[in-house]
């Protein structure tokens, strides 16, 4: 059997049993908490870090003008 | 190609709850390794920003948690004989020893990644340092193979407090490398009270642990030098500025207390089969840590908030 030819859809496939099936819903949500609070450590990090130094910049410019 | 052929889910489909992964992490060395850097962190000169201080801690505690799973994907051959680690995700059957290893592998990058990108590239080395330390130098290297394994893999313990003042200051001062050595001098009475008393372990396993290679009598004298050389080295940070009377005069106590300890072992050298003595000695020497570093990190936080030490400093 060659890979490509849509065969691998037939058949019951792989049937997880209900202890794998809630492990693997936990383990999903314990990702997606991961995730969401990277993005959201991402995002308040950049502003903490740049926002300093944009307030800066701008005295600057004022001051030049 | 071949194609799966079982239709049911009895193998190879992971049952691995989040929780221990969490487990794979070693939660209490991922306390102790937050805490020390954590004062490290105030300690240093200079302000950072609350927002990167946590992310700093919360990357850090990462970065030791995967550590900690590299090593019991490694050592998941000796944690199933040895009664101590028995119950770890891997040889409890809770995890497989590859998943241990992914899990490791992608911790460990994001967590330098995010060090390095939100806080500095120096702290971020030295986190990537410790955790190849760890998993390379004294998991797969030296455990197995030297008496002297925890001695010198007990500077991956002793990297948190450094990687802390490397947050702040973007540098690695002295004072840094002071609280390094007080962890690194204390890791081996510290573990050696353990192997005393878990000997037999430890052979079943076949780790070469001080007293398993020199004998009990050698393992207690070195114990009592390393003891002597950390009771001064305790009061280092208040010697070197960075830490008040108070913590010092304290400070002095515990090394002394620690000294004591580690003597009455010596001093004892099994007489009692019940290895009271070392048994006393471990839990202390897990108090004095705490003690130590809670002073220090006290002194810190007074220091930024009043601008002065407690009794003030010399």
């Amino acid at each position: 059997m060659e890979y490509g030819e849509g065969k691998f859809q037939e058949g019951p496939g792989v049937e997880l049993t209900e202890k794998q099936r809630k492990a693997r819903r936990w383990r999903s949500i314990a990702i997606a908490f991961g995730l969401l609070f990277m993005v959201v450590a991402f995002y308040v990090a950049s502003i903490a870090k740049f926002t300093p130094k944009m307030l800066e910049q701008q005295q600057q410019q004022q001051e030049q003008s | 190609m071949s194609v799966v052929d079982h239709t049911t889910a009895q193998v190879g489909i992971s049952e691995a709850m989040p929780l221990d992964y969490l487990a794979l992490m070693k939660p209490r060395v991922m306390r102790l390794v937050v805490f020390t850097a954590l004062t490290g962190m105030l300690l240093a000169p200079g302000a950072i920003d609350p927002v990167l201080a946590i992310i700093a801690i919360v990357a850090i505690a990462i970065g030791a948690g995967a550590s900690g799973a590299l090593n019991m994907w490694y050592d998941a051959d000796i944690d199933a004989v040895m009664s101590r680690t028995t119950n770890r995700p891997i040889p409890a059957g809770a995890i497989h020893a590859s998943q241990s290893l992914n899990f490791g592998m992608v911790m460990s990058v994001l967590s330098v990644m995010t060090l390095g990108l939100l806080v500095n590239w120096l702290s971020a080395a030295i986190l990537a340092f410790t955790i190849f330390f760890y998993a390379v130098i004294y998991t797969m290297w030296l455990k197995r193979s030297t008496p002297q394994n925890i001695v010198i893999g007990g500077a991956a313990g002793a990297f948190p407090p450094m990687l802390g003042w490397a947050c702040t200051t973007g540098t690695i001062g002295w004072e840094g490398v002071v609280l390094f050595a007080i962890i690194f001098i204390w890791t081996p009475p510290h573990f050696w009270a353990l192997a005393l008393w878990k000997m037999r372990d430890y052979d079943d396993a076949h780790i070469p642990m001080m007293p398993n290679v020199a004998g009990k009598s050698s393992t207690r004298r070195q114990m009592l030098a390393y003891a002597a050389l950390l009771a001064p080295l305790s009061i280092a940070p208040m010697l070197m500025g960075f830490a008040g009377v108070l913590t010092g005069v304290l400070s002095a106590a515990l090394g002394a207390s620690f000294l004591y300890f580690t003597f009455r072992v010596w001093q004892i050298a099994g007489a009692d089969e019940n290895l009271t003595a070392e048994k006393k000695l471990f839990g202390f020497s897990i108090f004095y840590l705490f003690a130590l570093f809670a002073l220090l990190l006290v002194d810190a936080v007074t220091f930024r908030v009043t601008g002065a030490y407690l009794l003030g400093a010399l």
